[in-house]
Protein backbone atom coordinates (compact mmCIF):
# COMPACT_ATOMS: atom_id res chain seq x y z
CA UNK A 1 0.00 0.00 0.00
CA UNK A 2 1.64 2.79 -1.03
CA UNK A 3 1.77 5.88 1.20
CA UNK A 4 0.87 8.75 -1.17
CA UNK A 5 0.90 12.47 0.63
CA UNK A 6 -2.27 13.74 -1.08
CA UNK A 7 -1.73 17.69 -1.74
CA UNK A 8 -4.78 18.26 0.52
CA UNK A 9 -6.10 21.01 3.37
CA UNK A 10 -6.63 18.20 5.50
CA UNK A 11 -2.90 18.42 7.60
CA UNK A 12 -4.10 16.35 9.68
CA UNK A 13 -4.44 13.45 7.23
CA UNK A 14 -0.80 14.36 6.29
CA UNK A 15 0.52 14.21 9.58
CA UNK A 16 -1.22 11.26 10.66
CA UNK A 17 0.70 9.66 7.62
CA UNK A 18 3.95 11.17 8.07
CA UNK A 19 3.59 9.76 11.67
CA UNK A 20 2.44 6.53 10.58
CA UNK A 21 5.35 6.22 8.16
CA UNK A 22 8.15 7.56 10.87
CA UNK A 23 6.59 5.07 13.52
CA UNK A 24 6.81 2.10 11.23
CA UNK A 25 10.37 3.18 10.39
CA UNK A 26 11.39 3.77 14.02
CA UNK A 27 9.61 0.50 15.30
CA UNK A 28 11.78 -1.15 12.38
CA UNK A 29 14.85 0.25 12.69
CA UNK A 30 16.96 -2.63 14.27
CA UNK A 31 15.85 -4.98 11.59
CA UNK A 32 16.39 -2.54 8.70
CA UNK A 33 20.01 -1.77 9.89
CA UNK A 34 20.73 -5.09 9.75
CA UNK A 35 19.13 -5.58 6.28
CA UNK A 36 21.11 -2.56 4.91
CA UNK A 37 23.92 -4.09 6.80
CA UNK A 38 23.85 -7.57 4.84
CA UNK A 39 23.76 -5.89 1.63
CA UNK A 40 26.38 -4.18 1.93
CA UNK A 41 28.15 -7.40 3.32
CA UNK A 42 27.26 -9.90 0.51
CA UNK A 43 27.61 -6.70 -2.51
CA UNK A 44 31.71 -6.64 -0.43
CA UNK A 45 32.02 -10.62 -0.73
CA UNK A 46 30.88 -10.75 -4.45
CA UNK A 47 33.22 -8.23 -5.17
CA UNK A 48 35.72 -10.03 -4.32
CA UNK A 49 34.42 -12.76 -6.69
CA UNK A 50 34.61 -10.92 -9.76
CA UNK A 51 38.39 -11.01 -9.68
CA UNK A 52 38.34 -14.70 -11.63
CA UNK A 53 35.17 -13.95 -13.88
CA UNK A 54 36.48 -13.35 -17.53
CA UNK A 55 35.32 -10.09 -18.13
CA UNK A 56 37.53 -6.77 -19.14
CA UNK A 57 39.74 -5.48 -16.23
CA UNK A 58 38.37 -1.98 -17.42
CA UNK A 59 34.75 -3.73 -16.81
CA UNK A 60 36.15 -5.17 -13.11
CA UNK A 61 37.03 -1.90 -12.18
CA UNK A 62 34.34 0.34 -12.92
CA UNK A 63 31.92 -2.64 -11.31
CA UNK A 64 34.22 -2.18 -8.46
CA UNK A 65 34.24 1.27 -8.15
CA UNK A 66 30.30 1.46 -8.80
CA UNK A 67 29.67 -0.87 -5.57
CA UNK A 68 32.25 0.69 -3.55
CA UNK A 69 30.19 4.04 -3.60
CA UNK A 70 26.83 2.45 -2.56
CA UNK A 71 29.03 1.08 0.66
CA UNK A 72 30.13 4.48 1.38
CA UNK A 73 26.76 4.76 2.25
CA UNK A 74 25.83 5.37 5.74
CA UNK A 75 22.89 4.08 7.13
CA UNK A 76 22.84 6.96 9.85
CA UNK A 77 21.77 8.66 6.59
CA UNK A 78 18.38 6.51 6.21
CA UNK A 79 16.00 8.43 8.45
CA UNK A 80 12.77 9.10 6.00
CA UNK A 81 11.47 6.53 3.57
CA UNK A 82 12.46 8.59 0.94
CA UNK A 83 16.02 8.21 2.15
CA UNK A 84 14.93 4.43 2.19
CA UNK A 85 13.99 5.21 -2.31
CA UNK A 86 17.36 7.13 -2.82
CA UNK A 87 19.47 3.94 -1.05
CA UNK A 88 17.04 1.87 -3.21
CA UNK A 89 17.26 3.33 -6.42
CA UNK A 90 21.30 3.28 -5.56
CA UNK A 91 21.00 -0.32 -5.07
CA UNK A 92 19.06 -1.14 -8.66
CA UNK A 93 21.62 1.21 -10.40
CA UNK A 94 24.52 -1.40 -8.51
CA UNK A 95 22.52 -4.33 -9.60
CA UNK A 96 22.37 -3.27 -12.93
CA UNK A 97 25.80 -2.39 -13.72
CA UNK A 98 26.22 -6.40 -12.41
CA UNK A 99 23.51 -7.57 -14.63
CA UNK A 100 25.02 -5.70 -17.32
CA UNK A 101 28.60 -6.27 -16.89
CA UNK A 102 28.60 -9.79 -15.90
CA UNK A 103 26.77 -12.65 -17.89
CA UNK A 104 24.83 -15.00 -16.18
CA UNK A 105 26.90 -18.07 -17.63
CA UNK A 106 29.79 -16.20 -16.04
CA UNK A 107 29.05 -15.39 -12.76
CA UNK A 108 30.62 -18.29 -10.53
CA UNK A 109 28.12 -19.99 -8.48
CA UNK A 110 29.19 -17.86 -5.18
CA UNK A 111 29.24 -14.84 -6.55
CA UNK A 112 25.47 -16.11 -7.54
CA UNK A 113 24.46 -16.99 -4.39
CA UNK A 114 25.91 -13.83 -2.44
CA UNK A 115 23.93 -11.58 -4.94
CA UNK A 116 20.79 -13.19 -4.38
CA UNK A 117 21.49 -13.11 -0.65
CA UNK A 118 21.39 -9.55 -1.29
CA UNK A 119 18.54 -9.23 -2.65
CA UNK A 120 16.38 -11.72 -0.37
CA UNK A 121 17.33 -8.61 2.00
CA UNK A 122 16.34 -5.73 -0.49
CA UNK A 123 13.20 -7.66 -0.43
CA UNK A 124 12.21 -7.64 3.05
CA UNK A 125 13.32 -4.94 3.81
CA UNK A 126 11.00 -3.38 0.75
CA UNK A 127 8.70 -5.59 2.86
CA UNK A 128 8.97 -3.90 6.13
CA UNK A 129 8.84 -0.22 4.83
CA UNK A 130 5.76 -0.96 2.81
CA UNK A 131 6.45 1.81 0.27
CA UNK A 132 4.94 1.08 -3.13
CA UNK A 133 7.98 3.31 -4.96
CA UNK A 134 10.43 0.78 -2.79
CA UNK A 135 8.24 -2.41 -3.14
CA UNK A 136 8.33 -1.88 -6.99
CA UNK A 137 12.14 -0.90 -7.00
CA UNK A 138 12.92 -4.31 -4.91
CA UNK A 139 10.70 -6.24 -7.62
CA UNK A 140 12.71 -4.93 -10.21
CA UNK A 141 16.05 -5.77 -8.86
CA UNK A 142 14.48 -9.53 -8.04
CA UNK A 143 13.49 -10.17 -11.33
CA UNK A 144 17.22 -9.40 -12.41
CA UNK A 145 18.68 -11.66 -10.63
CA UNK A 146 15.25 -14.48 -10.62
CA UNK B 1 -50.04 15.41 43.43
CA UNK B 2 -47.96 18.21 43.42
CA UNK B 3 -45.66 17.01 45.90
CA UNK B 4 -45.56 13.59 43.77
CA UNK B 5 -44.40 15.26 40.35
CA UNK B 6 -42.05 17.71 42.41
CA UNK B 7 -40.46 14.24 43.37
CA UNK B 8 -40.83 12.75 40.06
CA UNK B 9 -38.66 15.36 39.01
CA UNK B 10 -36.26 15.83 41.38
CA UNK B 11 -35.17 12.01 40.91
CA UNK B 12 -35.01 12.40 37.40
CA UNK B 13 -32.73 14.75 37.38
CA UNK B 14 -30.77 13.04 39.70
CA UNK B 15 -30.95 10.29 37.43
CA UNK B 16 -30.20 12.40 34.03
CA UNK B 17 -27.14 14.14 35.93
CA UNK B 18 -25.86 10.80 36.88
CA UNK B 19 -26.01 9.26 33.54
CA UNK B 20 -24.40 11.62 31.88
CA UNK B 21 -21.44 11.42 34.63
CA UNK B 22 -21.54 7.97 33.73
CA UNK B 23 -21.33 8.22 29.97
CA UNK B 24 -18.61 11.26 30.09
CA UNK B 25 -16.81 8.04 32.03
CA UNK B 26 -17.44 5.28 30.02
CA UNK B 27 -18.47 7.04 26.82
CA UNK B 28 -20.56 4.44 26.27
CA UNK B 29 -24.56 5.14 26.45
CA UNK B 30 -26.02 1.74 25.37
CA UNK B 31 -23.14 -0.80 27.64
CA UNK B 32 -23.62 1.65 30.48
CA UNK B 33 -27.27 0.62 30.81
CA UNK B 34 -27.00 -3.16 30.52
CA UNK B 35 -24.95 -2.98 33.71
CA UNK B 36 -26.66 -3.48 36.79
CA UNK B 37 -24.44 -1.56 38.94
CA UNK B 38 -24.79 1.53 36.85
CA UNK B 39 -28.43 1.30 37.33
CA UNK B 40 -28.29 1.36 40.83
CA UNK B 41 -25.45 3.87 40.40
CA UNK B 42 -28.32 6.40 38.21
CA UNK B 43 -30.96 5.31 40.76
CA UNK B 44 -29.26 6.09 44.05
CA UNK B 45 -28.51 9.64 42.62
CA UNK B 46 -32.37 10.08 42.19
CA UNK B 47 -32.80 9.39 45.41
CA UNK B 48 -30.49 11.53 46.78
CA UNK B 49 -31.82 14.06 44.90
CA UNK B 50 -35.36 13.19 46.51
CA UNK B 51 -33.80 13.51 49.72
CA UNK B 52 -32.11 16.58 49.10
CA UNK B 53 -35.55 18.09 48.09
CA UNK B 54 -37.13 17.58 51.44
CA UNK B 55 -33.69 18.94 53.36
CA UNK B 56 -34.01 21.93 51.20
CA UNK B 57 -37.93 21.85 51.99
CA UNK B 58 -37.01 21.26 55.82
CA UNK B 59 -35.09 24.89 55.66
CA UNK B 60 -37.91 26.56 54.63
CA UNK B 61 -40.77 24.61 55.44
CA UNK B 62 -44.03 25.91 54.14
CA UNK B 63 -46.80 23.56 53.48
CA UNK B 64 -49.06 25.61 50.99
CA UNK B 65 -45.42 24.93 48.79
CA UNK B 66 -46.05 21.64 48.00
CA UNK B 67 -49.53 22.85 46.19
CA UNK B 68 -47.84 23.49 43.25
CA UNK B 69 -44.78 22.47 41.63
CA UNK B 70 -41.55 24.41 42.90
CA UNK B 71 -39.56 24.78 40.06
CA UNK B 72 -36.06 25.96 41.52
CA UNK B 73 -35.87 24.67 44.26
CA UNK B 74 -36.82 21.17 42.41
CA UNK B 75 -33.97 21.71 39.85
CA UNK B 76 -31.41 22.81 42.67
CA UNK B 77 -32.71 19.60 44.80
CA UNK B 78 -31.94 17.82 41.43
CA UNK B 79 -28.28 18.67 40.87
CA UNK B 80 -27.66 18.47 44.88
CA UNK B 81 -27.13 15.01 45.22
CA UNK B 82 -23.96 15.73 43.62
CA UNK B 83 -23.25 18.32 46.17
CA UNK B 84 -24.63 16.15 48.77
CA UNK B 85 -22.52 13.03 48.31
CA UNK B 86 -19.25 14.44 47.27
CA UNK B 87 -19.21 17.55 50.09
CA UNK B 88 -18.36 17.70 53.65
CA UNK B 89 -21.29 17.55 55.85
CA UNK B 90 -19.67 17.31 59.44
CA UNK B 91 -16.10 18.13 60.54
CA UNK B 92 -15.14 16.13 63.33
CA UNK B 93 -12.44 16.84 65.99
CA UNK B 94 -10.56 13.94 66.39
CA UNK B 95 -8.65 14.68 69.64
CA UNK B 96 -4.59 14.44 69.88
CA UNK B 97 -4.21 11.76 72.08
CA UNK B 98 -0.49 10.58 72.35
CA UNK B 99 0.20 14.15 73.31
CA UNK B 100 -2.73 15.32 75.63
CA UNK B 101 -2.37 18.82 76.44
CA UNK B 102 0.21 19.56 74.17
CA UNK B 103 -1.44 23.33 72.53
CA UNK B 104 1.35 22.70 69.80
CA UNK B 105 -0.20 19.62 68.79
CA UNK B 106 -3.73 20.60 67.19
CA UNK B 107 -6.35 17.93 66.89
CA UNK B 108 -6.66 16.42 63.27
CA UNK B 109 -10.39 17.39 61.98
CA UNK B 110 -12.07 14.63 60.03
CA UNK B 111 -14.35 15.78 56.99
CA UNK B 112 -17.42 13.34 57.34
CA UNK B 113 -19.26 13.22 53.45
CA UNK B 114 -20.94 10.23 51.36
CA UNK B 115 -18.17 10.39 48.97
CA UNK B 116 -16.15 7.15 49.62
CA UNK B 117 -19.54 5.41 49.32
CA UNK B 118 -20.06 6.91 45.95
CA UNK B 119 -16.49 5.56 45.24
CA UNK B 120 -17.17 1.81 46.44
CA UNK B 121 -19.82 2.22 44.07
CA UNK B 122 -18.67 3.79 41.32
CA UNK B 123 -15.48 1.11 41.54
CA UNK B 124 -18.14 -1.61 41.28
CA UNK B 125 -19.76 0.04 38.07
CA UNK B 126 -16.46 0.26 36.65
CA UNK B 127 -15.70 -3.58 37.37
CA UNK B 128 -18.43 -4.36 35.86
CA UNK B 129 -18.65 -2.00 33.02
CA UNK B 130 -15.04 -3.67 32.23
CA UNK B 131 -15.83 -6.54 31.68
CA UNK B 132 -19.23 -6.28 29.85
CA UNK B 133 -17.27 -3.94 27.50
CA UNK B 134 -14.56 -6.67 26.85
CA UNK B 135 -16.60 -9.62 26.19
CA UNK B 136 -18.79 -7.62 23.58
CA UNK B 137 -16.11 -5.96 22.28
CA UNK B 138 -14.27 -9.30 21.60
CA UNK B 139 -16.78 -11.07 20.20
CA UNK B 140 -17.84 -8.37 17.80
CA UNK B 141 -13.97 -7.95 16.79
CA UNK B 142 -13.87 -11.38 16.10
CA UNK B 143 -16.98 -11.65 13.83
CA UNK B 144 -16.13 -8.27 11.89
CA UNK B 145 -11.92 -9.71 11.63
CA UNK B 146 -12.58 -12.81 10.55
CA UNK B 147 -10.66 -13.44 7.21
CA UNK B 148 -9.11 -10.55 6.89
CA UNK B 149 -5.47 -11.07 5.60
CA UNK B 150 -3.12 -9.89 8.71
CA UNK B 151 -0.11 -8.95 6.49
CA UNK B 152 -1.80 -6.53 4.35
CA UNK B 153 -4.18 -5.21 6.84
CA UNK B 154 -2.10 -4.08 9.07
CA UNK B 155 -0.89 -1.02 6.33
CA UNK B 156 -3.71 -0.44 4.19
CA UNK B 157 -6.29 -0.15 7.32
CA UNK B 158 -4.67 2.20 9.36
CA UNK B 159 -4.00 4.73 6.07
CA UNK B 160 -7.52 3.99 4.71
CA UNK B 161 -8.91 4.92 8.25
CA UNK B 162 -6.29 8.39 7.79
CA UNK B 163 -7.72 9.23 4.49
CA UNK B 164 -11.93 8.63 6.36
CA UNK B 165 -11.06 10.72 9.42
CA UNK B 166 -9.91 14.21 9.57
CA UNK B 167 -9.10 14.08 13.51
CA UNK B 168 -6.58 11.54 13.04
CA UNK B 169 -3.01 13.53 14.25
CA UNK B 170 0.38 12.61 13.42
CA UNK B 171 0.97 11.41 17.27
CA UNK B 172 -1.54 8.95 16.70
CA UNK B 173 -0.05 7.64 13.20
CA UNK B 174 2.95 6.77 15.23
CA UNK B 175 1.17 5.27 18.24
CA UNK B 176 -0.95 3.36 15.90
CA UNK B 177 2.50 2.06 14.19
CA UNK B 178 4.13 1.13 17.20
CA UNK B 179 1.63 -0.85 18.38
CA UNK B 180 0.87 -2.54 15.28
CA UNK B 181 4.08 -2.98 14.75
CA UNK B 182 4.69 -4.61 18.36
CA UNK B 183 2.11 -6.98 17.74
CA UNK B 184 3.32 -8.02 14.72
CA UNK B 185 6.61 -8.96 16.07
CA UNK B 186 4.36 -11.59 18.72
CA UNK B 187 5.07 -15.05 18.48
CA UNK B 188 1.10 -15.23 18.25
CA UNK B 189 -1.01 -17.34 15.71
CA UNK B 190 -2.63 -15.06 12.58
CA UNK B 191 -6.03 -15.09 14.22
CA UNK B 192 -4.81 -13.97 17.59
CA UNK B 193 -2.98 -11.42 15.64
CA UNK B 194 -6.10 -10.32 13.60
CA UNK B 195 -8.38 -9.46 16.83
CA UNK B 196 -5.84 -7.50 18.48
CA UNK B 197 -5.46 -5.87 14.91
CA UNK B 198 -9.16 -4.67 15.03
CA UNK B 199 -9.25 -4.05 19.39
CA UNK B 200 -6.15 -1.43 18.58
CA UNK B 201 -8.01 0.17 15.71
CA UNK B 202 -11.80 0.18 17.18
CA UNK B 203 -9.90 2.81 19.47
CA UNK B 204 -9.26 4.86 17.23
CA UNK B 205 -12.59 4.53 15.25
CA UNK B 206 -16.24 2.80 16.14
CA UNK B 207 -17.08 -0.57 15.96
CA UNK B 208 -19.45 0.56 12.70
CA UNK B 209 -16.71 2.47 10.55
CA UNK B 210 -14.39 -0.56 11.44
CA UNK B 211 -17.13 -3.19 10.40
CA UNK B 212 -17.61 -1.03 6.80
CA UNK B 213 -14.39 -0.73 6.01
CA UNK B 214 -12.82 -4.26 7.16
CA UNK B 215 -16.34 -5.91 4.96
CA UNK B 216 -14.95 -3.57 1.75
CA UNK B 217 -11.66 -4.63 2.21
CA UNK B 218 -12.39 -8.31 2.49
CA UNK B 219 -14.53 -8.15 -0.82
CA UNK B 220 -11.78 -6.19 -2.98
CA UNK B 221 -9.77 -8.25 -5.02
CA UNK B 222 -8.09 -5.93 -6.11
CA UNK B 223 -4.21 -7.53 -5.88
CA UNK B 224 -1.53 -4.75 -5.28
CA UNK B 225 0.76 -6.25 -8.15
CA UNK B 226 3.78 -5.56 -6.60
CA UNK B 227 3.30 -6.43 -3.25
CA UNK B 228 1.67 -9.86 -4.63
CA UNK B 229 5.09 -10.10 -6.63
CA UNK B 230 7.10 -8.96 -3.41
CA UNK B 231 5.84 -11.78 -1.18
CA UNK B 232 6.47 -14.80 -4.24
CA UNK B 233 10.23 -13.49 -4.96
CA UNK B 234 10.73 -13.31 -1.12
CA UNK B 235 9.46 -17.23 -0.78
CA UNK B 236 11.88 -17.63 -3.88
CA UNK B 237 15.12 -15.93 -2.69
CA UNK B 238 14.58 -17.51 0.87
CA UNK B 239 15.11 -20.88 -0.26
CA UNK B 240 18.11 -20.13 -3.11
CA UNK B 241 21.23 -21.64 -2.20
Amino acid sequence: MAVSLKHTDNHSHLGFLDGYVAGNISANESELKLHTDKIKWFLSQAVLTFSVIDIQDQTKQSLKTVIESFDSKSFNNLLTVDDFYSYSQDLLEVMSAIKNAIPSEKLPTEANFLIKRAVFHCLTMAKTLNDERITKIAVNIATLFK
Amino acid sequence: MYLFLNIFICFSIGCFYSFTELLAKFKNAEHILKINWGIVYIIFNGLLSVLAYFIIKSFNFNPTEYVSVDGKKVVVAGISSMVIIRSWLISVPVPNKSHPGNHKKKDTVVDANLAPLIQVLMSYVEKEFDIKKAKLDYQEISKIMKGVNFDKARFALPITFSNLLVTFTKQDGEEIAKSINDLAKKSIDDESKLINLGLILKDYVKFDLLKTVIEDFKTKNESSLPVDQLDELLKLFETTS
